[in-house]
């Protein structure tokens, strides 16, 4: 190459590296980053109504010491003027991609869930996998709560909620499955309920909501019937009696759940079909007496009838007393049930408590442990 | 004229499935014309079909000259007035990568909200992209192979790790709504391809099986983005429906054991593709500029380009009225149409007659000799 | 040897013994070590030239004085005498005749011995080299378990045998070249005359007949004319035998420089910063597992300490909940940003390594103590900086250890990703990734692409760079470099055609 030529390639390759330069000094000292110590980390959020407007109780994880919450309270006329004044209160930018929780108190949810959760949605921050409780009373004195002078750290509230929902009795509920339910008009949003008894955070049931606004609750044992109408019962135990009065505690596990919809007399008629398998997990008889394999076809039927009656229970209280489709009917009907769920969408609210329901429970025996009481098959 | 090099079929169709999907991925809702994302699926039918039928103008005239790109066949067929073939290219070509980084820099100011000047950002990604397009066309596309295999490494295993969360509950049947989602949805990806215009410019310079190409190209683009927008459906449901940017939220809830909070894949995902896109595009510019001038135009012509395109882009995110107007399908559909259709129509058309008009006067000329 | 200068700048020698002498006195300006050892032989002035220090005087006495002072010399004229003498007493295996003044200069610096009679107007040269130099031992840059022990030495001769007793084929070819024009260092190319690529080898040569400098003292004075400025070496450097042979039996090249253990490799691939020889002695799945350690630890090493940074200082987001909490926690307790720590660190790291490399043998420990203390304890104790950053930077360190060849452009890069991500954050450290990915594919050495077979891809090729396949199946068809995906250059010494595309 001629050196006239090298030299202006070599020329525009230096001009070229000092622009780049100068791009990244801009970057530089035009930045506003904030340093991770003066950020506030928060864990959980919870959200009380207020007359003026809301009431934010924040977790945040302290930076300067490790395992430790802070808890700060703040006001103001939305969700995110509160939080906002919150860095103005403690001069720490708030970084919420890492909050685990939001709980709303009772105010809050009868005031409505959509102005709550709209925070969640559009800011950047927010992340739709947090998990949403409902408190039964306010959601500031859950966050208030402090165990060996210590608040109760977020993240154990949220694993031992976890936990119970093994035993199927306390649903989980992110933020985005609450936004889904809240946009389809086949739907109502449902949120599980904390609550403070005797110094303790107990699961008190499943709260259903209306439009938005909570409606009534459900009991523990309704909670049930709804996870097994709409898929998410795991796990779970149940007593009951055999005609003898003997007690069983059964397991279930793998239970699997269908709606099946048709139209009669211009009225839709719903079918719940579960099947579940369960395990023995204990029996109240005495060891010396040994039972045979007619057992089984009776603890089938008391299992099965036990959760049917959780089921018909819930589906009565939120769907026909208080027109809170928590199941998914109206979803069931749009799917297989389209042309008339087309005509039907905009009144549902008011059809459904004028539906048929049927619920049919089939349970299975699967294991019954090493004894060999009730007997596993006969042999003639 | 430099003598260009040559590239293999497999890097031409690999670079346009990187740009095709980067370009997808910014879809939602609005774009897409409606709610119910499943009715984009049969969009992707109908975008499958549609691209056989819009091939067919580059395809028999590529047939009836394998050797000259679409700018030298119109100075061929139309004399110096083939310029304004590579002029409207030119023009083409900066208004898509402005609509591409219009929408880059929207998203990276609503949803990540950067700390350092949006603009400089833009303005980075250009410059990259104008190292690129110096490299020229073979350098841009073993890049783009290599893009392409992290790219979709990275989404499998980020579709991977929400199908736990799929829920068919979240969907709603087939055009439940009616047809308009669909055929909106099928407009949108027609129009957002740029990839026709490119095949006009580099097919001569591609070696190997362009029509196997050309099909697994039009297959894996609308294969996987109906796989997407099924995941998409089905994992955020109507959550989905809120999000100016759903690829991305549907990534920040991707998670598995330790490896959560996928956001950072399609932010890699979207400025490897974007980079290369737009350097792709520029190299294009210079290879119009030249053809009008020389050489030393076509260069600086890149940097131009890219000042044109980063001023460009940033005025249309500043003004509602303008970006309303860009983005819709009012301009970026019958630009689409006329560079990856009409234009190569028109040439095909004229060289037919003209062709035809040489051979009956080459007939004409025969008949005349013998008759002498 | 290959003479180097033109006919018109290459005297030729006189017939007088005296004139040639008193040329040869003044060139070497009374240097002492240019010996003249004057006697008669029947009554003709003779003199025998050397360079002390570069032959071995035993070989002389014994193979050419003694020789020619006992032979009974009958012959009258100077020309026969030296025809005689060359003919039948003188006993050294490689003679040769010089005619022109620079060749024997030449000679002499290479250790020859050059005997002159007066009257004769050529000279005789007697390889009699007996310098002193190191032996043979292992090479202490590319230390392997299986392979050899052997590493090349600065004796080009002594390279040029290790490298014949690997491949005992005639159709190994070494040509020799000098370069530097006052160093006149010897180098030589060193091909398999089937398995080169005739094209790459014009090329080269080309470049190598263009280089102008004055000197050559290393093998790496060579490399920046040999391939276009790239933050990745297209030259390959190698002080194993074993690894040379292995290369130029697929094509490649390797130029041997005398006076240096490195021998360079052209042309060189991207991939093969990823390949040592100990992969194909170990077996397959072995290999191919420290293969893709390779692969992750160039990563680690170049993006790890960016992404540290961008992700504490921009995006939180990406980083889990109880790491966040450790690092926030360190960062509250240090009075620099996470950025400007990283940047103390690696610059401190690259001070101790490079202490490290050039403090002399009795002080390295004390090195290593100051170094762990000051960095290891001392600093993150005083709180200076923080644990998690500490570990970060070491881990990187050890990780760009993995892959030797490439620690240049890692030092770079890593410092590079480091400001990117502590500006820009995430957008800095994907751009300059992308432009890195540019900056590879973009580059060709000798017409081959450097980021093949990567991309352009070759899936045959796979078989020994995303994996490493058994010897049954390597050894089934070689391939050879020049045909990569996307090369332009000719097969094997086939005519010129389009590319070839697999």
């Amino acid at each position: 190459m001629a050196p006239n030529k090298q030299s202006k390639k070599t020329v525009f390759k230096l001009v070229g590296i000092f622009l780049a330069g100068v791009l990244v000094l801009l970057a530089a000292s035009s930045r506003n980053y904030i340093e991770l110590h003066e950020r506030l980390i928060i864990q959980g959020l919870g959200i009380d109504r207020t007359e003026q407007g809301y009431k934010v109780s924040v977790q945040a994880l302290k930076t300067t010491e490790e395992d430790k919450i802070e808890l700060l309270v703040t006001e103001g006329d939305t969700v995110y003027d509160a939080l906002n004044n919150l860095s103005l209160q403690i001069g720490k930018v708030p970084l919420y991609t890492h909050n685990i929780m939001v709980v709303i108190g009772r105010s809050a949810a009868e005031h409505g869930l959509d102005d709550v959760l709209d925070f969640f949605v559009r800011y950047h921050e927010a992340r739709p996998t947090e998990s949403v409780f409902m408190a039964s009373d306010t959601a500031g004195e859950l966050f208030a709560h402090q165990e060996d002078g210590q608040y109760t750290l977020l993240k154990d509230i949220d694993e031992s909620a976890h936990a119970r929902q093994y035993n199927s009795q306390l649903v989980q509920v992110e933020v985005m499955d609450v936004i889904n339910d809240l946009y389809r008009r086949s739907n109502s949003a449902h949120l599980p309920i904390l609550s403070l008894e005797d110094g303790r955070i107990e699961e008190l049931g499943t709260g259903i909501f209306e439009q938005g606004k909570l409606k009534e609750t459900l009991s523990l044992e309704q909670t049930r019937g709804l996870m097994a109408t709409i898929n998410k019962l795991e796990v779970g135990t149940e007593v009951v009696q055999l005609s003898d009065h003997i007690s069983v505690t059964m397991e279930y596990f793998d239970c699997k759940s269908h709606i099946e919809t048709e139209i009669k007399d211009g009225k839709p008629v719903f079918t719940v079909k579960v099947k579940c398998k369960a395990n023995i997990s204990q029996m109240d008889n005495p060891i010396e007496d040994e039972m045979d394999d007619s057992v089984y076809p009776e603890l089938e039927k008391a299992v099965s009838a036990k959760l049917r009656e959780q089921i018909e229970s819930a589906i009565r209280w939120a769907v026909i007393d208080n027109q809170c489709d928590v199941f998914g009917f109206g979803n069931a009907l749009l799917w297989q049930q389209t042309d008339y769920w087309r005509e039907h969408e905009d009144h549902w609210r008011d059809d459904m408590g004028e539906a048929d329901y049927f619920v049919y429970v089939d349970t299975t025996i699967a294991l019954e442990g090493q004894e060999l009481s009730p007997k596993p098959f006969s042999v003639w | 004229m430099k003598q260009e090099s040559y590239i293999s079929s497999r890097q031409l169709f690999a670079m346009l499935i990187v740009f095709q999907l980067v370009i997808m991925m910014t879809a939602d809702t609005v774009l897409l014309g409606g709610e119910n994302l499943a009715d984009n699926i049969l969009s992707c039918g109908i975008g499958f079909a549609v691209n056989f039928v819009l091939i067919l103008p580059l395809y028999f005239l590529n047939r009836r000259g394998p050797g000259t790109n679409i700018l030298e066949k119109s100075y061929d067929l139309f004399g110096s007035f083939g310029a304004a073939v590579a002029l409207f290219y030119v023009i083409y070509f900066i208004f898509l990568d402005c609509y591409y980084l219009s929408f880059f820099h929207m998203f990276t100011v609503n949803v990540l909200d950067p700390k350092i000047p949006s603009w400089l950002i833009a303005v980075s990604v250009v410059a990259v992209a104008v190292y690129a397009a110096f490299q020229r066309l073979e350098a841009i596309a073993r890049t783009a192979v290599l893009v392409l295999v992290i790219i979709l490494v990275s989404l499998l295993f980020m579709f991977a790790t929400v199908t736990s969360r799929i829920d068919l509950n979240n969907l709603q049947p087939f055009l439940y709504q009616g047809t308009n989602q669909m055929w909106t949805g099928a407009l949108q990806f027609l129009g957002r391809s740029a990839c026709f215009s490119i095949m006009t410019m580099v097919l001569p310079q591609v070696s190997g099986k362009r029509k196997l190409g050309f099909v697994w190209w039009n297959f894996v683009i609308y294969g996987f983005m109906s796989l997407a927008l099924f995941i998409l459906a089905s994992t955020l449901g109507n959550y989905g429906n809120t999000q100016l940017f759903p690829f991305y939220s549907l990534a920040s809830v991707a998670g598995v054991g330790p490896f959560q909070r996928m956001d950072v894949i399609f932010i890699g995902v979207w400025i490897s593709g974007i980079f290369l896109k737009i350097a792709m595009d520029l190299y294009l510019i210079s290879r119009c500029f030249t053809q009008m001038f020389n050489q030393k135009v076509g260069k600086i012509s890149i940097v131009c380009s890219a000042v044109v395109i980063s001023a460009a882009a940033m005025l249309v995110v500043s003004m509602r009225w303008l970006y309303q107007l860009v983005f819709s399908l009012k301009l970026i559909l019958p630009l689409t149409g006329v560079a990856a259709f009409l234009v190569p129509g028109i040439l095909l058309l004229t060289d037919l007659i003209k062709h035809r008009k040489g051979n009956l006067h080459g007939a004409e000329q025969a008949v005349q000799k013998d008759s002498i | 040897m290959a003479s180097q200068a033109p006919q018109e700048e290459n005297p030729r020698l006189s017939s007088s013994l005296l004139e040639n002498l008193i040329y040869f006195r003044k060139e070497f300006d009374g240097s002492m070590d240019f010996v003249v050892r004057e006697f008669k032989i029947t009554g003709t002035d003779a003199a025998l030239l050397s360079i002390d220090g570069m032959v071995n005087k035993q070989v002389i006495a014994e193979s050419i004085l003694n020789p020619i002072l006992t032979a009974a010399v009958m012959e009258l004229e100077p020309e026969q005498k030296m025809r005689y003498l060359r003919d039948n007493i003188l006993s050294t295996v490689e003679q040769v005749q010089l005619v022109a003044k620079e060749d024997v200069i030449f000679r002499l610096m290479n250790g020859f011995a050059v005997l002159a009679i007066d009257q004769c107007d050529y000279m005789l040269s007697f390889g009699v080299q007996g310098f002193q130099h190191r032996s043979v031992s292992e090479p202490s840059n590319e230390v392997m378990q299986r392979g050899s022990r052997e590493g090349f030495v600065e004796p080009l001769l002594v390279n040029m045998s290790m490298i014949r007793r690997r491949m005992k084929t005639p159709k190994l070819k070494f040509e020799p070249m000098v370069i530097g024009k006052d160093s006149k260092t010897n180098i030589c190319l060193c091909y398999m005359r089937d398995m080169v690529s005739p094209e790459v080898l014009r090329l080269l040569k080309k470049n190598l007949a263009s280089i102008q400098i004055n000197t050559v003292l290393a093998a790496g004075y060579l490399s920046p004319f040999l391939e276009k400025p790239s933050i990745f070496n297209g030259v390959g450097l190698s002080e194993r035998p074993d690894t040379v042979c292995g290369k130029i039996n697929e094509g490649r090249v390797a130029i041997i420089v005398d006076g240096t253990p490195n021998v360079l490799l052209v042309p060189f691939l991207f991939v093969e910063n990823f390949q040592s020889f100990d992969d194909y002695t170990t077996r397959p799945f072995y290999a191919t597992l420290t293969r893709w350690l390779k692969y992750i630890s160039f990563f680690i090493s170049i993006f790890l300490p960016g992404m540290y940074v961008a992700s504490a200082t921009f995006h939180p987001e990406f980083l889990p909940q109880a790491l966040l909490q450790k690092i926030a926690q360190a960062e509250s307790q240090t009075p620099f940003s996470i950025f400007i720590e990283a940047i103390i660190l690696h610059i401190l790291y690259e001070i101790m390594r490079e202490a490290g490399l050039r403090v002399p043998r009795p002080l390295s420990h004390a090195v290593s103590i100051v170094g762990a203390l000051v960095i290891g304890d001392a600093a993150v104790s005083s709180g200076l900086v923080g644990s998690p950053t500490l570990m970060v930077i070491a881990l990187t360190a050890i990780a760009s250890y993995v892959t030797p060849n490439l620690y240049e452009p890692i030092s770079l890069l890593r410092f590079i990703f480091i400001i990117l991500g502590g500006t820009v954050g995430i957008w800095g450290m994907m751009l300059g990734f992308g432009f890195v990915l540019i900056n590879i594919c973009a580059e060709s050495i000798y017409n081959i692409p450097f980021s093949a077979p990567l991309s352009p891809f070759n899936l045959h090729s796979m078989r020994d760079v995303l994996v490493r396949l058994g010897w049954k199946k390597l050894s089934k068809d070689e391939e050879t470099v020049q045909n990569m995906p996307g090369s332009d250059v000719t097969l094997r010494g086939n005519a010129k055609g389009p590319k070839q595309q697999k």
